[in-house]
């Protein structure tokens, strides 16, 4: 009688001794995981904003992110935001990942749906270790859950983390089906399986094997190019559509699913009053090429400087807001609403910003494509270019990419040299892949983030300067938060910090 | 029925029984004392049994109980009791006559003995404390009454004596209230102080009971951290704080859990602070930070008393803050602030503007606001209490109404409560006894939507807005007057007329109760008691369309608030506490010297609170604050919780001849907060105390000026569980929802990592202390040593990631020490017909992390100024030695590198490199303080001639300091804000000696960096309360149907010496947001009447 006196439990949670009992809590458990993409900003939900920490974009503020600072050389252990947040965020998910892992196979319930939720946690945890070694290189693996007291590894290799991930990815494929009916859409797919197992083999610089992971998917034929490159970023209508391989998922209004993108990079002006924390640089507006494939810096090209944005790329157009645009109806010249700010250099971003009104700050419905097509393709083009060199399969994987249906640029002429080809294909991952979150993790995987950051000058669109970046070796990693050292002092810190 | 001891043939009787027969009595005499009696039965004809009950008393005392309802009397010769009628008292022989009162009160003392020394000739007074009786023109008259100090008045020749006595507050015979039951105070060998609720502290106009204790005992720290109505209950701390959880007293009220707050202040009857071990460790895992035992009063058998105390008064903060008023003066300095800050700064008022303001005669149009006169006025205060009491040999009862009424010194903050109170208890028969405790109130606070937060947001309010002005009348209210002005400058009184937050309260409380003496010494209590509480709070906010601001020179609107919708939240709490409890109880004497009792006891309590929210938006009319009245936008919340405690506990005392005492305690507690592992703790203490004065050897030393000695010492084990609940547990989290095919999907992961292993913080107290009484009980000294440690102390340590990145749990690892000492003293003396009293208590505490996570490095921050570190005081103050200003670039120059925040200019404060290595920054911090007082004291005064009685209460801490920095107080000023007047010295090129820092517009600048000088000395000597009263002598009312009439003037904190320049010295450790309303200063007038 004192026992059941004494059990007081609360009533609006559940606890250890009452979940993960149905089918119903494994599928709860598992959507808890995929929320973690979505809300804590650290890991996907402002992730084009690390643009502003390549040469593509420039951010203002030296707070919010953190970006900005960075973009300046002051990446310290010490930093909250963004060092210790991501790292925070992404064992969080990990966590939760390790706990489906460890629970749900002791649930009874339909084998199936179990091996499917199984997988789309194992693809889960992989994605947030291929975050992790990305951004820090090697992280300590943990594979279950912790208890209170419980010993505390160091770090493992970048190598063994990535291996790990392959390893999952290989694993999640033999459970996940290749699509889903349209109440699971958003769930990972054998397609995003794969796609991140690419990815994991491309940070390792394992090409020939990057090359067969791509391969197999595209000629899976599932996938295909949008017909609308603009729309994929700011139409709802076009969510979800044949080129998207995985994405985070948003809905709103007042759903409390919405995403903080478009509040961060819209103008002023936008209906949610957007902060314009990202520009555009205007060493990104020039690398558009022209339509006639040649660089503006090509006195071939036919470039104007008196009407700099005529016979541009349209994806120039698809990606930015720049004078003589037309945004919501509103003309280029109104947008500046708000004063100072919208006027740092002169260009906005058109991607991730909404074009309808009815949301508000923070609550954009547009899901954050994570993988698509065209990066596979590119991926798969830059990798058989390292393997093999360009041959047909290259030229015709980027090609592809440039024809799509409304950019329709010139193919890449024949008898380019690898070296020349690995150029052409960075290129057109910096001007198709512009302001997806992609960028900064390519320049530091070619090791040419130092050439291109440090001592660069931001400019405004009229020439004066703005800001003057840096960028030292120890930049290509980030360092391990130095809380998180305090706390497990085999955490060994990376070089140059 | 008759009950005998054996014992040896002495003058000594034992006897004890109910209506024994005379006869009976003198043949039991004779048995014990060999005394024979003589008498005719003719005489024992009209006599009445007697009830007796004494043990080894005198042969005469006996025999005066036996004989002093009879029509007879005694006397005796040799060993032979001479038994014969009582002479007729023939009212002619009557030559003295007087009256009787209680030299506090005032109020006639019905059944006072008075007897002609070394007679037996007595004589009680009546009802209305006259007395008359005979005595011869030499004799000394012996005034008695239990409570009160006995007295001796030498006739020589008066016929008329009119005594007071004064009761005998600390007398030894006093019953102290302990846990579950009441010791003698002699017999208590743990450290307990009592506070005895006399007249005189339900004259005071307190608002909760909390404030009474206030200067009054030793060990015990009051502090009222906020005047405003309804929320004014001080923060109370018994020896220092205890823990880095919440360190607030267990408060019992009639034996069950409770909160002052639910009182009626003039309900009280006593209160019992128990500190040590020993005395509270009865109460087990929850005594660790001292329990509170709070009684209220009963009906005593005999005639119907009914009491009448009521007041009025008015109230006004203690200090305000005291900003530039002079808008000129404003204005001037903010524009050479500007240009100090940057040369090429232009001037943001125009000299057109200032003269303007110069000139001008139209202080509506242009004006000096002091927005302190225009938030604070006058406040009230309204008390009114009846009770009727009474009661007769089976039923006593106790009713009384309560009425409060406080209009705060803000405008729109004001409280009013309502209390019911119905004690009764009945004798079903001899050996069974039933009663009840019946509490309820109803209450009412009114603030504008958050006082804290006005206070807050008014600091952004400049002498240039006038606060309203009406036109075609409609109030409109002031916005900035003149476009150089900010325009984020605000209106305080447009907040307080447009921002509600009323909240109404319901409070039941009933407890019922049995007893049987099941056998002689052996009794058995059952105790029920229910408690509900209810409260409504709402929060609306009328439409931004009637809160524009206006410039009301140029008669436009310039801040428009139009779109902002009218909003209502409201929040209704209900909980509701269940109590059982039972206790059998067992006292007996063996051998007649061995003195044994013993308690035990099993307790259960449950609690349960519930909460629901509403919200919504868009209402047509300012009368229609109701959720279902609101147009858009409605939100619902609401959860409920509950927690449980079960227990056992016992106790036993042992004493031999009154002279060695020892007690044990014992409590078995499990508590729901704890997972079934960890869910039991055991909390023993014992104590033991030896009454030196009883010893024959002291007897017979020349030290016959002590009446008592007694040398306590005690040691026990407390527990404290005040953590949230279901912390133990792994919950899950929900709303980590996700968008599958575009629809939501619910989502549960915990958020937290569960620690199941946590269980009692532990405090050991340690305690030695002495209770000495000299010279007939006028002077009376309690000294008590203590050292106390609290151990498992729940904390949540830093976790790492790896974990998964969840909350930490909390585990039991911090150590922290209070030690100090505490005395008590208290003298009192009659001179003729002058009384006075002199009672006074001084603690000394000292407060030390011992440990706190583990690594005496590590130091956690509260807010930007204090600090938990190894080895310093709870909640130390934090941050950099400020050593002056510098003076000028050359300073700077040769100054360590000062770069906390940005450059350094002249009048910049300038701070102390700790670690000498030629830079100041965050390593340089230091320790600036503690914020617990490491003394705390208090002396009353009390004085009393013939009806006039006069008593002053003094209080005070010492050795403490207090962090003073806010938006009302700081050397950072904006366009659009108030500037302190005390910044008015601060440096500038004209007054380059200054060590106040120069003003900046800079709100990052290093000087608002936390720095010991913005730490002040917040020692403080006060008057706490002041009482004048003057009773109305009994001889006037001798013919009217009132009993008494009392006629007082009371004042609360009438004087405040302290250093400190902040609000006020009680309130807290200030940070930025936390500005609390002032405290206040009561003057009353109060009438105290009884019939």
């Amino acid at each position: 009688c004192t026992k059941d006196f004494l059990n007081s439990k609360p009533s609006d949670q559940l606890s250890d001794t009452n979940f993960w009992k149905s089918d119903a809590d494994a599928l709860s458990g598992i959507t808890a995981i995929y929320e973690q993409m979505q809300h804590n900003y650290q890991i996907y939900g402002y992730n084009p904003m690390t643009d502003g920490m390549t040469p593509n974009a420039w951010i203002w503020s030296d707070y919010l992110e953190g970006y900005g600072g960075i973009s300046k050389g002051n990446l310290l252990p010490t930093l909250i935001t963004p060092v210790n947040d991501k790292w925070v965020q992404l064992y969080n998910g990990i966590y939760k990942s390790n706990l489906a892992l460890e629970k749900i196979p002791g649930i009874k319930m339909d084998e199936t749906l179990k091996g499917r939720l199984l997988g789309e946690a194992q693809f889960l945890r992989a994605l947030f270790y291929y975050n992790l070694a990305d951004y820090y290189g090697g992280v300590p693996l943990i594979e279950h859950t912790l208890q209170l007291g419980a010993e505390l590894p160091g770090r493992n290799t970048r190598e063994e983390v990535l291996t790990f991930v392959e390893a999952q990815c290989d694993e999640a494929v033999k459970s996940l089906p290749a699509v889903y009916d349209k109440a699971n859409t958003g769930r990972a797919t054998q397609g995003a399986a794969l796609m991140l197992k690419a990815k994991a083999l491309l940070l390792g610089k394992q090409y020939q094997q990057v090359a067969a992971v791509a391969k197999q998917l595209i000629d899976k034929g599932q996938y295909r190019l949008y017909d609308n490159y603009e729309a994929m970023f700011t139409d709802v209508a076009a969510e979800n559509n044949a080129e998207v391989i995985f994405d985070v998922q948003y809905a709103g209004p007042g759903l409390g699913e919405g995403s903080p993108l478009d509040g961060f990079m819209g103008p002023q002006s936008s209906f949610g009053k957007g902060w314009d924390q990202a520009y555009p640089t205007q060493d990104l507006v020039n690398s558009y090429e022209m339509k006639n494939g040649k660089m503006i810096t090509d006195p071939a090209s036919g470039y104007d400087a008196a009407n700099p944005f005529k016979d541009r790329d349209p994806r120039l157009d698809y990606t930015i807001i720049r004078p003589g645009s037309v945004w919501k109806g509103i003309a280029y010249d109104n947008i500046k609403v708000g004063g100072a700010k919208s006027t740092f250099i002169g260009y906005l971003p058109r991607k991730h910003v909404l074009t309808v009104d009815g949301f508000n700050w923070g609550d954009s419905p547009l899901n954050y494509i994570v993988f698509r097509y065209a990066d596979l393709l590119l991926l798969y083009a830059e990798a058989e270019n390292e393997t093999n060199g360009p041959d047909a399969a290259v030229y015709n994987a980027i090609n592809q990419v440039r024809a799509r249906k409304g950019v329709e640029m010139p193919a890449i002429p024949a008898g380019k040299t690898k070296e020349q080809m690995r150029d052409i294909i960075r290129h057109e991952r910096r001007i198709e892949l512009a302001f997806e979150g992609i960028y900064y993790s390519d320049i530091r995987r070619w090791g040419i983030a130092k050439e291109l950051m440090d001592g660069a000058v931001i400019k405004t669109m009229t020439g004066q300067q703005l800001d003057v970046r840096h960028f030292v070796d120890a930049l290509y990693l980030w360092p391990v938060p130095q809380g998180e050292i305090d706390l497990n002092p085999k955490l060994k810190q990376n070089p140059g910090y | 029925c008759l009950q005998v001891c054996a014992t040896a043939r002495a003058q000594k009787v034992t006897i004890s029984g109910r209506n024994i027969s005379l006869k009976e009595i003198f043949t039991e005499i004779r048995s014990q004392t060999g005394y024979n009696f003589i008498y005719t039965n003719e005489d024992l004809q009209h006599v009445v049994p007697v009830t007796l009950d004494v043990k080894n008393a005198a042969l005469r005392e006996v025999l005066d109980i036996c004989f002093a309802r009879q029509p007879l009397d005694y006397a005796i010769q040799e060993k032979i009791i001479i038994v014969k009628p009582q002479a007729p008292v023939l009212p002619a022989a009557a030559n003295v006559t007087g009256t009787v009162t209680d030299a506090v009160t005032g109020k006639p003392l019905p059944g006072v003995t008075i007897q002609v020394k070394g007679t037996s000739t007595g004589i009680a007074t009546d009802e209305k404390g006259h007395y008359s009786l005979s005595a011869p023109d030499n004799a000394v008259l012996v005034f008695s009454y239990l409570g009160y100090i006995k007295k001796e008045v030498p006739l020589a020749g008066q016929t008329m004596v009119n005594i007071m006595l004064s009761p005998a507050n600390t007398g030894l015979s006093e019953v102290v209230v302990v846990g579950y039951g009441t010791q003698r105070k002699e017999d208590l060998s743990g450290s307990v102080s009592s506070i005895n609720y006399d007249q005189q502290l339900q004259n005071r106009a307190i608002t909760d009971v909390s404030q009474a204790l206030s200067g009054l005992a030793a060990g015990i720290s009051v502090s009222q951290t906020s005047g405003q109505p309804g929320r004014d209950g001080a923060v109370l701390r018994i020896r220092g704080v205890g823990t880095l959880n919440n360190s607030d007293p267990l408060v019992l009220i009639d034996g069950i859990v409770g909160s002052l707050n639910n009182l009626n202040p003039n309900d009280v009857a006593s209160i019992s602070i128990l500190k040590d071990a020993a005395s509270a460790a009865i109460y087990g895992s929850r005594a660790a930070n001292g329990v509170i035992l709070v009684t209220t009063k009963r009906g005593k058998k005999g005639k119907t008393v009914i009491n009448y105390n009521g007041s009025a008064g008015v109230q006004k903060a203690t200090h305000l803050f005291e900003p530039v008023t002079d808008y000129v003066t404003y204005m001037q300095l903010m524009n050479r602030i500007q240009k100090a800050d940057n040369p090429g700064n232009t001037d943001l008022f125009k000299p057109a503007t200032i003269d303007a303001w110069k000139n001008a005669t139209d202080r509506v149009l242009y004006p000096n606001t002091n927005w302190m006169d225009v938030i604070f006025g006058q406040g009230i205060i309204t008390r009114h209490n009846l009770s009727v009491s009474g009661g007769n040999e089976k039923t006593d009862y106790y009713l009384s109404m309560g009425y409060l009424y406080n209009k705060g010194i803000m405008e729109s903050t004001d409280a009013t409560k309502y209390t019911l109170r119905l004690n009764m208890d009945h004798k079903i028969s001899d050996k069974i006894k039933i009663g009840a405790n019946l509490n309820s109130y109803w209450n009412k606070v009114n603030e504008p939507f958050d006082v804290t937060t006005l206070l807050y947001y008014s600091a952004n309010s400049v002498p240039g807005v006038t606060p309203t002005m009406t036109k075609d009348g409609v109030t409109r209210y002031g916005g900035r007057n003149t476009d150089d002005e900010s325009p984020n400058a605000i209106n305080p009184q447009q907040y307080m007329d447009t921002w509600f937050y009323p909240q109404v309260g319901q409070y039941s409380f009933a407890k019922l109760y049995g007893e049987w003496e099941i056998m002689k010494d052996l009794k058995w209590q059952v105790n029920g008691s229910a408690e509900i509480y209810n409260k409504e709070s709402k929060q609306y906010k009328y439409s931004g369309a009637v809160q524009n601001l206006w410039n009301f020179q140029k008669d436009e609107v310039t801040v428009s608030n139009a779109s902002v919708p009218s909003t209502l939240y409201q929040r209704n709490d209900n909980s509701l506490a269940l109590t059982f409890y039972t206790t059998l109880n067992y006292d007996k004497t063996f051998a007649q010297d061995h003195h044994v009792s013993v308690l035990l006891g099993a307790s259960r309590e449950t609690s349960r609170n519930a909460w629901f929210s509403g919200s919504v938006q868009g209402f047509p009319s300012n009368d229609t604050w109701e959720l279902s009245a609101g147009l858009s936008q409605p939100i619902v919340g609401g959860t409920s919780s509950s927690y449980a405690l079960s227990s056992y506990f016992g106790r036993v005392n042992y004493n031999y001849k009154e002279k060695y005492l020892l007690e044990a305690n014992l409590r078995y507690d499990g508590s729901s907060r704890f997972a079934a592992g960890n869910r039991w703790g055991i909390f023993p203490s014992f104590s033991g105390a030896w009454r030196l004065s009883r010893e024959n050897f002291f007897r017979n030393a020349e030290l016959s000026f002590v009446d008592d000695i007694k040398i306590r010492g005690s040691w026990g084990k407390l527990g404290n569980q005040n953590i949230g609940l279901y912390q133990y547990m792994g919950l899950y989290a929900a709303g980590q929802n996700y968008i599958f095919g575009n629809s939501l999907s619910a989502g549960l992961a915990p958020k937290a990592l569960p620690n199941p292993d946590i269980t009692w913080e532990s405090t050991a107290t340690t305690d030695i202390g002495a209770d000495i009484s000299l010279f007939r009980e006028h002077f009376d000294i309690t000294f008590d040593w203590y050292n106390r440690r609290t151990g498992n102390i729940l904390v949540q340590l830093p976790l790492s990631s790896l974990y998964g990145a969840l909350t930490p749990p909390y585990q039991n690892v911090a150590v922290v020490q209070n030690r100090g000492w505490e005395a008590a003293l208290g003298y009192k003396n009659t001179v003729g017909s002058f009384q006075y009293a002199i009672s006074s208590n001084l603690s000394h505490n000292t407060n030390k992390v011992l440990r706190f996570q583990g690594n005496p490095d590590v130091i956690q921050s509260i807010g930007n100024n204090s600090i938990i570190k190894q080895g310093l005081p709870i909640g130390a103050l934090y941050g950099y030695q400020a050593q002056g200003t510098f003076k000028n670039q050359h300073d700077i120059d040769n100054w360590a590198k000062q770069k906390l925040s940005g450059s350094n200019k002249p009048g910049d404060l300038k701070y102390a490199d700790v670690k000498q290595d030629g830079v100041i920054n965050g390593s340089d911090r230091t320790y600036l303080g503690s914020v617990i007082p490491e003394y705390t004291y208090g002396l009353t005064l009390q004085a009393g001639y013939k009806g006039i009685s006069l008593s002053v209460l003094f209080q005070g801490i010492a050795g403490v300091k207090r962090y003073y920095q806010n938006l009302w107080y700081t050397s950072a000023v904006r366009y659009g804000r108030e500037i302190n007047s005390h910044f008015l010295n601060a440096w500038s090129t004209d007054n380059p000696n200054s060590d106040i820092p120069r003003l900046t517009t800079d709100s990052n600048s290093d000087n608002t960096q936390a720095s010991s000088f913005w730490v002040q000395n917040g020692s403080f000597l006060r008057v706490k309360n002041m009482q004048l009263s003057y009773n109305f002598p009994a001889g006037w009312l001798k013919k009217t149907f009132i009993a008494g009439i009392q006629l007082y003037a009371d004042a609360q904190n009438p004087f405040t010496w302290t250093k400190y320049n902040g609000l006020d010295p009680e309130t807290g450790n200030y940070t930025d947001y936390q500005i609390e309303n002032p405290n206040v200063r009561t003057f009353s007038l109060g009438i105290n009447a009884s019939f």
